[in-house]
């Protein structure tokens, strides 16, 4: 039962940890939004997945170096017992504080049904590629799928596989499809729907509408980001030209759904390609050194003054 | 179906005995009554067998496959699954598109 309440003391300060540190990292990227658009979609899309990574792993090595501490301080539990210990032989008193327990049961529920709606995603969307590859003819690195809608996506984390529809290739022009591909190839070499997929397990645990909020502004940034590495491929205008015939076929089937679509997101799109610079500024390595910076800064402030910080989280929760 | 696309109708054991002796009579039999649930093959009685034959063509079949498969995918736009060139919540207003491409125009004309 002891083990049971220590699970329970330090899951709640995990928690605590996590869901602070990503609503602080979700409040910075809205406030620095305009700086870091300025500084292009590679510093935008690096400080989102930082957003969504640094919350956990900082939740990890609080936990950690809080658990070492009683581990290591002999007379840790005897200097105080006044309230529940954080403390990895004596946490049975959490199980008798109903708030913890339901607080982290409800942790633990959330965070589960992310990760099997996540699964369930994931299941029925390999089901559909895999029909659409057993009737599509493969030419060099695509998919032809015989369609009357209009796409291009890039599918799959360990093979990842071009699909595009006869409806597109038709619809273009030479320079646009060589754009469109292009932009596609990148996310094939950037192996993006990997990293699309680690910042969605990152944010299993976060604070409430943190992974949407995350994820579309990985999501913006990463489009934006391609189109850019298309454009150095071919030409912006090209790139800029397919972006607006692919959505012409959309537009029809959006209108034929009574759907409403926000306005800004192909605005912004053609607007950045435009103005794809020739080389991308490296701003997003100053970010990460920065981050690393701050991380390493954290973690010696945490080992410092691991005691009193230790003591103040017990008083705070137990 | 591919079977019973290029030769129909078929009983069961016509298909079975077609498959080899990959399958067991009654997995070949159970898997044609639910193609046959789903609507991609009619049956008539012939004596105390069923025949089997396409209730679709191979062409209209894959493109049903198709429709059933991009749909759901699409709609789930940009996300763990996919990275589609448009995502289809970014549909404009022709109006809009043709603005979009003016500025393309002037782009154009600038450089």
């Amino acid at each position: 039962m002891s083990a049971l309440g220590s699970a329970v003391g330090f899951g709640v300060v995990f928690l605590l940890v996590v869901i602070a540190a990503s609503a602080i990292g979700c409040g910075l990227l809205a406030l620095g939004a305009r700086a870091l658009a300025a500084r292009g979609p590679a510093a935008e899309r690096r400080a989102a997945m930082l957003a969504a990574i640094v919350p956990p792993i900082a939740g990890a090595l609080v936990v950690a170096a809080l658990a070492l501490h009683s581990a290591t301080t002999i007379d840790h539990c005897e200097a105080h017992d006044h309230h529940a210990h954080l403390c990895v032989a004596h946490g049975g008193a959490w199980l008798a504080r109903p708030w913890a327990v339901a607080v982290a049961a409800a942790a633990m529920v959330v965070s589960v049904g992310r990760a099997a709606l996540l699964l369930m995603t994931l299941l029925g969307a390999r089901a559909r590629v895999r029909a659409l590859a057993a009737v599509a003819e493969t030419i060099d690195d695509v998919r032809i799928v015989d369609s009357p809608r209009r796409f291009c996506f890039v599918t799959g984390v360990r093979r990842p596989t071009i699909y595009a529809s006869t409806a597109a290739l038709r619809a273009l022009a030479d320079d646009e499809r060589a754009a469109m591909l292009a932009h596609e190839r990148a996310h094939v070499r950037a192996r993006d729907l990997l990293w699309r997929r680690a910042l969605e397990v990152a944010t299993l645990v976060a604070a409430p509408l943190a992974p949407g909020f995350l994820a579309r502004r990985w999501d913006d940034a990463t489009e934006r980001l391609r189109d850019r590495d298309a454009a150095r491929a071919t030409d912006p205008a090209a790139v800029a030209h397919a972006l607006i015939a692919m959505c012409r076929g959309e537009a029809a089937w959006a209108a034929s759904m009574n759907y409403a679509p926000p306005v800004h997101a192909l605005t912004r799109r053609v607007e950045a390609v435009l103005a794809t610079p020739d080389v991308e500024p490296r701003a997003g390595r100053g970010l990460a050194i920065g981050a690393a910076a701050l991380g390493v800064t954290v973690a010696g402030a945490l080992v410092a003054f691991v005691d009193p910080i230790h003591h103040a989280l017990e008083t705070l929760l137990g | 179906m591919d079977i019973l696309w290029e030769l129909h109708p078929l009983t069961v054991r016509d298909v079975k005995a077609r498959l080899g002796a990959r399958s067991a009579y009654t997995t070949v039999m159970t898997t044609l009554d639910r193609l046959y649930k789903k609507g991609l093959l009619a049956r008539d009685k012939d004596g105390l067998a069923f025949v089997y034959r396409p209730a679709l063509d191979r062409a209209e079949y894959q493109r049903r496959v198709v429709e059933a498969a991009v749909g759901p995918l699409l709609e789930q736009g940009a996300g763990p699954v996919l990275a589609a060139f448009v995502d289809v919540a970014a549909g404009l207003s022709p109006q809009h598109l043709s603005a979009l491409e003016q500025l393309i125009a002037a782009k154009r004309r600038q450089r």
